[in-house]
């Protein structure tokens, strides 16, 4: 029986393609398990969180076509990208049966490209490159130079650099003789449009899609009498006085693009209506106008590109005539009213993107009716103008009901236009949603919080001008386990999160004490800042302890940032997150920053190699400005707090030169007094007085100056009356009450039962707190004070 | 090799159990194995098949049987678009078994070599597993639990897929 299933699964597994279906049948048995590896022709592998190119090639070794995906920049910009040489020496060496490479968001340098080229030139029969940044011309003629079988090249979307003159196209056209699909878009604008002609000439037998860097079309009549096969063009303008005695499309053409096309001139392509599947109007030096005359024209339309300005009218020709629709990029102003007609009309829509002047729920939940096949929705809206029908969270509902297919949604709402219940509809009703763009939608965390209980496919979350905390982004989002990036942003602070595959959920239990001691200590150091200075730079040093747990300290690191930059201290903010930070600390975000006049140093320090904690201590240090408190300034001359988690909850272990240890858990006050024994029963009586519980304490002294600092816990904020009490005791020399929490925690019975014990290391000296029930009696306290080691012993009646 | 002579012509397939089967030759020329034996002359008018019981091998007839009637495609350059209709219905209905006969099935015509029937049955199971979790799977094609990865193997498998491989 094992045998005949291994027959059944060698038959059945060349059906399954889709990654995801791959995914799960490499988890059903060990068979299955080597049978994926051995049969899987094509990977995607998202190189943020992959495990070594080493590992991929030994996992998958025959696989054909490899996708490497970094973050797509339009997405996510301000990110520190990651560099694929690592990858291209793994393909140099390794998979040996790769045919076909595609690389986005990526940084790819001229050697990479040579290499690549070089090595595996002759093997490529595709290459494509999109989103990338790094690489010149000079890593293009390469391409050109060895990759002589390529069947398809697509160079779109990328950041070149230097100028490129054409001299890469020239060396293609000159070397290749089979090329079937040519893209290379905007970016490459200097080229000599007599070398995509003499391509066309030694691959008219091939040619079958082409998409250049707009030049006149009447220049492009040659390279259309050589291609003889092709099918798709795109990158023209139109040039109204170019000659165009002896030009014709190629017999079989069946998608254009042309840019800046006038009405006039539709006339021009009226013999080839009938055989158009993909039309591209688009618009850029000319006004917009009415292209519906054209489409009305073209009932085999598949994939239109429109900037048509006949509005709602427009859209009822498409929905009346283009009844073989999928994608529907529309950059004129529509209704619902428009809305309705299209939907009702073409059936077939996969790919639908409006921008929108007036919406009401009728028209998206008539979306969710027809649209079976949408996987793309993307409703841009600008204005709220005169809208009535607002929220449309009951629209968006029935649309996710409806169309249970959709995996990418983008919605740019006006204010009021999604509500907290709108979001958790998306939450329950987006099963397989991938993507998720919102910008201006919801009220609250609340609506976070309803929509991360939901969405379990969820891979990327773009959040934009949406009214969540940060504290409550960094807590939902965990929420979905399947979220690999998060992008965030919100007026002037922005901040990027990827999240890590190690979030397990012991992880993330241990993950949100070191976030909350990140914040806790980030707070203290601010609030110890004097009234008038401004924060000009943050030293953050993380105390590693050993490299195996790399990764889950950048993992830490990561969400601790997060919720740092949420803490919202002050007017100043320090907003810093990024992808592989620990890599490089000098990223692009941090350089923003200093741009922005703070700066940020971080550091991290290995300390001990054998514990298992990824993070041991966190510092935060605060230069050149005065404090409140003298005893916070270090020896270095810097505020300087530290930090670190202790059974499972973040203690304050350091401030300034002096060890303390007190827990973080709601307010502290910081007190140096002279060193008189009676100070403390002062000052825990005052409190008393109020009511506010004390949940910790730690008591140290400052031997060469008679003086002590006593930081306290506290679990209310006591009043300004009782703080001014403190402040008068004559003893008290400088005093701080500094606020970890916002909102005051009516815990009415706290037992303090805890004890804390720190060691003054230099001085040999200890401090032990301990938090009793009831008082000792008066004899005990005797016994306890008159231990010869013990120096100092008070008790506070509570 | 359809031509309307050989038509006429029985030939008899012996199951695993023993159970015969008596059709047409042309229905049994839809199975290449059985053809090239026929071919090379080294088929008697009974074949047996020592690997196929009875309850799989009639399903395989009806297949053919079904499949033998209809036009071949390459036969006529104007194909009945009723017939491809009726042809694609018929199989729609016969891949209505449970998964085991569908194993069975494939397993069969693997060893027979029907090109149509295969592809029918692996589109068949391959939906049926297409967009589950591997527990389903598991269960869809009853799988054995001593075939199953070990826990750290398939942690460290399903924390790759879910997150670097799609």
């Amino acid at each position: 029986m094992n045998g005949s299933m291994e027959t059944v699964l060698d038959c059945v597994l060349p059906y399954i393609h889709d990654g995801d279906d791959r995914n799960s049948i490499s988890l059903v048995s060990r068979k299955f398990y080597q049978l994926d590896c051995l049969t899987r022709n094509h990977l995607t592998v998202h190189v943020h969180y992959s495990p070594s190119p080493a590992r991929v090639s030994m996992r998958f070794p025959f696989i054909e076509s490899l996708t490497l995906k970094g973050l797509p920049r339009m997405d996510f910009p301000l990110i520190s990208s990651i560099d694929i040489t690592p990858w291209i020496r793994q393909i140099y060496v390794k998979f040996e049966s790769l045919k076909a490479l595609r690389i986005s968001g990526l940084v790819v340098g001229d050697e990479d490209l040579e290499l690549l080229a070089r090595t595996r030139g002759k093997d490529l029969r595709s290459l494509k490159i999109y989103n990338c940044e790094g690489f010149s011309e000079k890593g293009l003629v390469h391409i050109s130079e060895y990759c002589n079988e390529l069947r398809t090249l697509c160079l779109e979307n990328n950041k070149v650099d230097g100028d490129a003159n054409g001299e890469w196209l020239r060396e293609l056209a000159l070397r290749n003789m089979v090329i079937e699909t040519f893209h290379f878009g905007y970016r490459f604008d200097r080229y000599d449009v007599k070398d995509v002609t003499l391509l066309a000439k030694k691959c008219s037998n091939s040619l079958v899609s082409l998409n250049i860097s707009p030049k006149p079309l009447s220049h492009i009549g040659d390279a259309f009498s050589h291609a003889i096969k092709l099918e798709d063009f795109d990158g023209a303008t139109f040039d109204q006085n170019g000659d165009y005695s002896s030009f014709k499309f190629p017999p079989s053409i069946r998608g254009l693009g042309i840019v800046d096309l006038p009405v006039t001139s539709f006339s021009f392509l009226l013999p080839y209506v009938n055989q158009l599947r993909e039309l591209d109007l688009t618009c850029i030096n000319v006004d917009e106008c009415c292209q519906c005359f054209l489409i009305d024209k073209c009932p085999n339309l598949e994939v239109l590109r429109t900037d048509d300005v006949c509005g709602d009218m427009g859209l009822r020709v498409i929905g009346q005539v283009c009844k073989k629709l999928r994608k529907l990029t529309h950059y004129g102003r529509v209704t619902h009213m428009g809305l309705i007609a299209l939907v009702q009309g073409c059936n077939n829509l996969e790919y639908l993107d409006v921008t929108l002047s007036d919406i009401s729920n009728e028209a998206i939940e008539c979306i969710g009716t027809h649209l079976k096949n949408l996987h793309y929705f993307r409703m841009n809206f600008p204005k709220k103008d005169d809208i009535n029908d607002l929220p449309l969270d009951n629209g968006i509902r029935a649309m996710l009901k409806g169309c249970i297919k959709l995996k990418r949604l983008h919605i740019s709402l006006c204010d009021g236009g999604l509500t907290d219940v709108g979001l958790g509809y998306i939450g329950k009703y987006g099963h397989n949603l991938r993507y998720l763009f919102l910008s201006r939608t919801g009220e609250s965390d609340a609506g976070l919080l309803e929509l991360s209980k939901g969405c379990p496919k969820l891979r990327k979350l773009n959040l934009e001008k949406c009214p969540f905390s940060e504290q409550a982004i960094a807590t939902f989002v965990f929420n979905i386990h399947s979220l690999r990036y998060i992008w965030f942003e919100s007026g002037y602070n922005s901040a990027v999160v990827l999240t890590r595959p190690t979030f397990t959920a012991k992880a993330l239990k241990e993950l949100k004490q070191y976030a909350t001691l990140a914040e806790k200590l980030y707070r203290l150091a601010v609030q110890l800042v004097a009234d008038g200075s401004g924060v000009g730079s943050v030293n953050v040093t993380y105390y590693t302890s050993s490299r195996a747990t790399d990764d889950l300290e950048k993992l830490y690191r990561l969400a601790i940032q997060l919720v740092a930059d949420g803490s919202g201290v002050g007017s100043e903010k320090i907003t810093y997150t990024s992808s592989r930070a620990t890599d490089d600390l000098n990223t692009p975000l941090v350089n923003a920053l200093v741009a922005k006049g703070i700066r940020i140093n971080e550091e991290g320090v290995l300390l001990d190699r054998a514990s298992k904690k990824p993070l041991n201590i966190i510092k935060v240090q605060i230069a050149n400005v005065e404090s409140r408190l003298a005893v916070a300034i270090s020896e270095s001359g810097k505020i300087e707090v530290e930090g670190r988690v202790k059974d499972g909850v973040p203690h304050l272990t350091k401030v300034g030169a002096l060890d303390v240890d007190v827990s973080l858990k709601e307010n502290i006050i910081v007190c140096r007094q002279a060193h008189q024994p009676n100070i403390i029963g002062r000052v825990g009586s005052i409190l008393d007085e109020e009511n506010v519980n004390i949940s910790s304490m730690s008591f140290s002294r400052i031997a060469q100056r008679k003086q002590a600092v006593m930081v306290i816990g506290v679990d209310e904020k006591p009043s300004e009356k009782a703080l001014k009490k403190i402040d008068e005791i004559p003893a008290v020399e400088e005093f701080v009450f500094l606020a970890l929490v916002g909102s005051i925690l009516d815990e009415e019975n706290v037992n303090i039962s805890s004890m804390s014990f720190s060691r003054i290391a230099q001085r040999k000296q200890a401090v032990m707190v301990i938090g009793v029930d009831e008082k000792p009696s008066e004899k005990a306290l005797k016994k306890i004070d008159e231990i010869p080691a013990v120096e100092e012993f008070v008790f506070l009646a509570l | 090799m359809s031509t309307s002579s050989s038509s006429s012509k029985k030939i008899v397939l012996k199951s695993a159990d023993n159970e015969t089967f008596e059709i047409d030759e042309i229905v049994a020329l839809e199975s290449q194995a059985i053809k090239n034996m026929i071919e090379d002359e080294c088929a008697d008018n009974v074949i047996p098949l020592g690997n196929i019981d009875s309850k799989t091998l009639s399903k395989i007839i009806e297949y053919c049987k079904k499949h033998a009637e209809s036009p071949k495609k390459d036969d006529n350059a104007d194909i009945d678009e009723k017939a491809v209709e009726d042809l694609k219905s018929f199989d729609a209905e016969f891949a209505k078994v449970d998964m085991p006969l569908i194993q069975d099935i494939l397993m069969a015509a693997n060893f027979l070599n029907i090109d149509n029937l295969i592809g029918l049955m692996c589109r068949t199971i391959a939906d049926r597993i297409k967009g589950k979790t591997p527990e389903e799977i598991r269960k869809i094609l009853n799988i054995n639990k001593n075939d199953l990865l070990s826990p750290e193997q398939e942690a460290k498998a399903r924390e790759e897929n879910s997150w670097a491989f799609d």
